[in-house]
């Protein structure tokens, strides 16, 4: 059942990721223009959306790609030991990326 | 007690993502999908860091993207073109899985008649809508990289 219910939210973060990161693609990369400055970026996260899309983001983005990643390696490593090693080593990695990654989202606003 | 073997005594290996079963069209999108999704996580991780020090210390921002910007190099802008190839195809490649997961576009089950159907016969014009879906936007991404400006933020 526990593993039921991470796949499901695998597949609801791949969801959610589909139109986050086609906007992010389109606005940040395909939509052309000049490069912004540090103040420009700064200005835009002023808005409350923008950091707020962007944790949604981070966080899905980091789950749907950790939980991808744990599953090939799954593939490979199957003792229970292992498993439990690869589970913990990449919530940790997901956890700490997904700070710093909130911290740098927010700092903009609150400055 | 007998010990648990550390793999599956016929585990192929990352090889066996090429060559384990058919390689029909369905085998080659598992193949791409993983590996975008690889190199995708990877690239997360480094984006995640690079785009940290826009907020930590926008000196050494302008600096890193003074050296490793696709508007300063034009290798930088391929390789950025290549990771949108990556995110479009594994955006429409997982969409389509997500539907074919969840039962949709597999049609309805069918007493097994000869000749016998597969599912593989009925989803595969699904596939094949998602993947032209891909194409027109990998299209699009082409004029936006290399005809009209790129990337900006």
């Amino acid at each position: 059942m526990r593993e039921g219910r991470l796949w499901l939210l695998h597949l609801i973060a791949g969801f959610i990721m589909f139109f986050l990161l086609g906007s992010h693609i389109f606005f940040m990369h395909m939509a052309g223009g000049e490069p912004l400055s540090v103040e420009e970026t700064f200005a835009r996260a002023k808005n409350i959306a923008f950091p707020l899309m962007y944790t949604i983001f981070v966080a899905a983005a980091l789950y749907h790609g950790l939980y991808g990643l744990r599953g090939i390696l799954f593939e490979r490593f199957h003792t229970p030991f292992s498993q439990k090693v690869i589970n913990w080593l990449l919530s940790f990695v997901g956890i700490v990326w997904f700070l710093y990654a909130l911290a740098t989202t927010w700092i903009p606003f609150f400055k | 007690m007998e010990k648990k073997k550390r793999y599956y005594p016929n585990f192929p290996g990352v090889l066996g993502w090429i060559y384990g079963g058919n390689l029909n069209f369905e085998r080659v999108l598992f193949l791409l999908h993983r590996i975008t999704g690889l190199a995708l996580i990877f690239y997360l991780f480094a984006h995640i860091i690079v785009v940290g020090f826009r907020a930590y210390s926008p000196e050494m921002w302008e600096m890193v993207m003074g050296r490793i910007s696709g508007h300063v190099n034009p290798v930088i802008l391929f390789f950025e073109w290549l990771l949108v190839l990556a995110v479009i195809f594994h955006m429409f490649n997982g969409m389509r899985l997500i539907f074919l997961e969840l039962g949709f576009f597999v049609g309805k089950p069918k007493r097994p008649i000869y000749p016998y159907t597969t599912s593989i016969d009925r989803q595969r014009i699904f596939t094949w809508i998602m993947m032209i879906l891909a194409s027109i936007f990998v299209i699009w991404s082409i004029f936006a990289f290399f005809m009209g400006g790129g990337s900006h933020a």
